[in-house]
């Protein structure tokens, strides 16, 4: 159900503001709205949230180092808010030191890539003999330094007043000119016609080899020193569970001084407006007046056009299924949850889409120990859980079916499995359970109807639930018009063609008259139902009808809704299937005669199964696990769910590290 | 020749290898862009490798198909279907035209749910917390993939 939510709106002394917001925020209770526009930038709030963005980049920057978390430790561990927060001093000593190191390591790459380029630079030089600074312009002579084109050097060749010198056989040569100062200018417009590019030598002592020499021992020494960093670095990455402390708890503050911003203030006095669950009224009065006794607390319900956050709440068994609709959208205020209708079908039809009782084990098995040991919170805690009722169900579906592992009464019967598995399957089929009610392989058409007959259970769900939801609201003509008139709609036409439909699936079942005419006059009722009221909200009677004839096009969405499970049963199929070929495969592995071949045939054979049967799973759990959410977003809640309600928001302890404990 | 036997072949390779190429490209274009956010964002790798896999199934009913196919024929060792087949071209073919839905249907629906996911990707690095619309999303194309499997399915189990 959706929890009634109250406007609540507290007045108190500036003085007591930072003690009522921290006892706010640590019980979580309250969204605050903001009702100041404030522009004033807050100093405290920018000294926080640049604390938090250098405490991130240090956890980036130390993280690889970090010891990993064990494979079975909680997601968050669990820690004191005063234990985070008695981190901070140390976490901002190991951020300094962490910026330092990053700060030299990224000067150090710099001077790095400058002292590689100029090494990358000299290189073609290394036959000039001469020191580089030696090259320079004496008054009676004028030098050219550059590279010219291999091509023109014959060019240079012709310029008799010209001297050239070159020091490769390459394409591009790098080349020194010299000529008498007087030809200076000649010489520069000469260059312009040829492919020249003027050089300049780095201002270093020696010739380019003896710089080239002083350069790789400079990289050298860098490489020395970029391994120290990086060495300290690694020392550092102990500091991680430190910096994450600190990094939640200045979380936590920053959110608690972002809210300043959002209140409305007097000389003396501030005042709150926010929204609260109706059930923690109580408890955020208790807070506030654990504080201080000079305040002013008043609630009121949500006025219309206002748009209360949505939460809802369900008994523990249904809680988890409210993440699978959080995925979809949250129910708009004051409308309905679907979570409590949807649950059941959720179930029945996630176990059907994987109907294997190997399968199912292991998925309750894995999401059992992910819950125990990874205590995840929120959404993959939710998802968690309802993997393991899918489990369960897929478990139930699998012995119906007849199923384990993908062994099939028919597959081990027909395709030579080894011992191992027709020994399973007998012992399953001596305890007459296997299948219990039908192999979807043998039967494809009947499991198939069954799957359309669950659908049409899941959509009819829908629509009373819809007619269930409006009759509560008063409003009597959409119960009845909108939706009671599709159950007739649906139910008659599928009751009163039974016949004719089993047919055509090849398992004809014949209905008296006595069941289908009444059926078939219920859907005339109900169809003349929708004709005629579909359109009452329109005065002109013509309208009306077209409306409502429109109405009643909506038939063809219904069909399409049915036949929308086929999917139940090809996923089924499909997973199923592909079991059973993964067994084929690796049991043609142990088909060898030689003893030895055999052995190693064998263990290649598990390890095999267990990778194979493994991906299976995943990927068909998957696959069930979104599509089952899918039949419930478009074929269910289309028929009663008002989703875009908005998510509440308590000022809170959000951190992404730890548990905030007592 | 044994056209039979020919047709039921080509049935069971159009089946695994449209529907595989089709997922080859979702999973492939899926794969890149995940690189992409991943690049920016290692914590999300989770969240985007799901919305990869979605494409990878059209491969997988593909692959099951050709098996069906194959075993359902013969073509896997079982000589007295083996022999009735060879003896019917008309046979094969039916096994031939049984796979073309999931042949194409895989082969196209894979491309287009690749294409959405990569923008359920792109979702993901905007808004972390909507992967699930994006995976939604995808699955809507896969629908038609699931229909097709079913009727290819239906078709040759009512061969033989």
């Amino acid at each position: 159900m959706i929890v009634s939510m109250k406007r609540v709106s507290l007045v108190a002394l500036k003085s007591d503001q930072e003690s009522i917001l921290k006892a706010l925020q640590e019980a979580g209770t309250v969204q605050v709205l903001k009702i100041a526009e404030s522009d004033s930038q807050d100093p405290e709030t920018d000294a926080v949230n640049a604390r938090i963005q250098r405490l991130s980049e240090s956890i980036g920057a130390v993280k690889p180092y970090a010891k990993k978390a064990g494979f079975l430790a909680p997601q968050k561990r669990e820690m004191t808010l005063q234990g985070i927060r008695d981190d901070v001093p140390k976490a901002e000593e190991a951020a300094d030191e962490i910026e330092e190191l990053l700060h030299t390591q990224s000067h150090l790459t710099a001077e790095r890539e400058k002292a590689l380029s100029t090494r990358q630079a000299l290189e073609p030089w290394v036959r000039l003999s001469a020191p580089m600074s030696a090259i320079k312009n004496t008054p009676r002579v004028h030098y050219f330094i550059g590279v010219c084109a291999s091509k023109d050097q014959p060019k240079i060749a012709e310029q008799d007043y010209l001297e050239a010198e070159y020091y490769t056989e390459t394409a591009s040569v790098p080349t020194i000119l010299a000529c008498r100062e007087e030809d200076a200018r000649n010489v520069q417009n000469f260059l312009k016609t040829i492919d020249w590019q003027d050089f300049v030598f780095p201002k270093m002592d020696g010739t380019p080899g003896e710089a080239i020499e002083a350069l790789d021992r400079k990289i050298a020494g860098i490489d020395a020193e970029l391994l120290t960093t990086q060495e300290q670095l690694e020392a550092h990455g102990d500091a991680i569970e430190v910096l994450q402390n600190a990094f939640d708890a200045e979380t936590i503050d920053s959110e608690r001084l972002s809210v300043r911003n959002d209140l409305g203030y007097t000389a003396r006095a501030f005042v709150l407006e926010g929204w609260a669950r109706s059930d923690e009224i109580e408890k955020t009065e208790q807070v506030i007046r654990s504080v201080t006794d000079a305040y002013s607390f008043e609630t009121r319900d949500p006025e219309e056009g206002e748009e209360p956050p949505s939460v809802v709440r369900n008994n523990k068994f249904v809680t988890p299924f409210e993440e699978v609709q959080t995925l979809y959208s949250r129910p708009t205020y004051g409308t309905i949850d679907g979570t409590p209708y949807m649950t059941p079908f959720y179930i029945l039809l996630f176990g059907l889409m994987l109907s294997d009782t190997g399968y199912g084990l292991l998925l309750m098995l894995g999401s059992l120990l992910y819950v125990k040991f990874k205590k995840p919170s929120g959404m993959s805690g939710g998802i968690s859980r309802v993997l393991f009722w899918g489990g369960l169900s897929t478990v139930v579906w699998g012995v119906l079916t007849g199923s384990f592992f993908g062994i099939t009464k028919a597959s081990a019967s027909t395709i030579e499995l080894g011992g191992v598995f027709s020994q399973i399957s007998l012992f399953f089929e001596r305890l007459g359970i296997f299948p219990m009610l039908l192999d979807p392989m043998q039967n494809p058409m009947i499991m198939l109807g069954l799957c359309f007959g669950l659908g049409i259970l899941h959509i009819v769900a829908g629509y009373i639930v819809g007619a269930i939801d409006k009759f509560g609201k008063g409003d009597w003509k959409a119960a009845v018009f909108d939706q009671l008139s599709w159950v007739l709609i649906t139910l008659g036409l599928v009751i009163g063609f039974f016949p004719a439909i089993s047919g055509m699936a090849g398992f004809s079942i014949e209905l008296p008259k006595s069941v289908t005419m009444p059926a078939l006059i219920a859907a005339g009722v109900g169809a003349l139902m929708v004709v005629l009221f579909k359109g009452r909200a329109k005065k002109n009677p013509l309208k009306r009808v077209t409306s409502g004839l429109g109405g009643l096009y909506d038939v063809t969405s219904v069909l399409a809704d049915i036949l929308s499970y086929a999917r139940l049963f090809a996923l089924g199929i499909a997973t199923g299937v592909i079991g059973q070929v993964f067994n084929m495969l690796c049991n043609m592995l142990t088909g060898a005669s030689n003893p030895v071949l055999k052995v190693i045939g064998g263990v290649g054979c598990v390890i095999l199964l267990v990778l194979l049967h493994t991906f299976n799973v995943a990927i068909n759990a998957l696959g069930a696990f979104v599509h089952c959410a899918r039949l419930q977003y478009v074929e269910f809640y289309g028929k009663f769910y008002e989703s875009g309600g908005k998510e509440f928001t308590p000022l809170s302890y959000r951190t992404k590290h730890v548990r905030v404990s007592d | 020749m044994n056209w039979g036997a020919i047709w039921a072949t080509a049935g069971a390779v159009i089946a695994a290898l449209l529907a595989g190429i089709g997922s080859a490209i979702g999973v492939g274009i899926t794969g890149q862009a995940s690189a992409g956010v991943v690049s920016e964002n290692p914590d999300l790798s989770g969240k985007c490798l799901l919305l990869q896999l979605l494409p990878g199934t059209q491969g997988i009913y593909g692959l099951l198909i050709a098996i069906v196919i194959m075993s359902n024929s013969g073509l896997m060792g079982d000589a007295t279907k083996l022999a009735a087949l060879q003896a019917n071209t008309a046979l094969g073919i039916r096994f031939f035209l049984a796979s073309l839905p999931i042949a194409f249907g895989g082969l196209i629906s894979a491309i287009y749910q690749g294409k959405v996911a990569v923008s359920g990707i792109n979702m993901v690095a905007k808004k972390p917390t909507e992967s699930g619309k994006g995976m939604v999303m995808a699955i809507m194309v896969e629908t038609y993939a699931v229909l097709s499997l079913l009727i290819s399915f239906l078709l040759v189990f009512g061969i033989m």
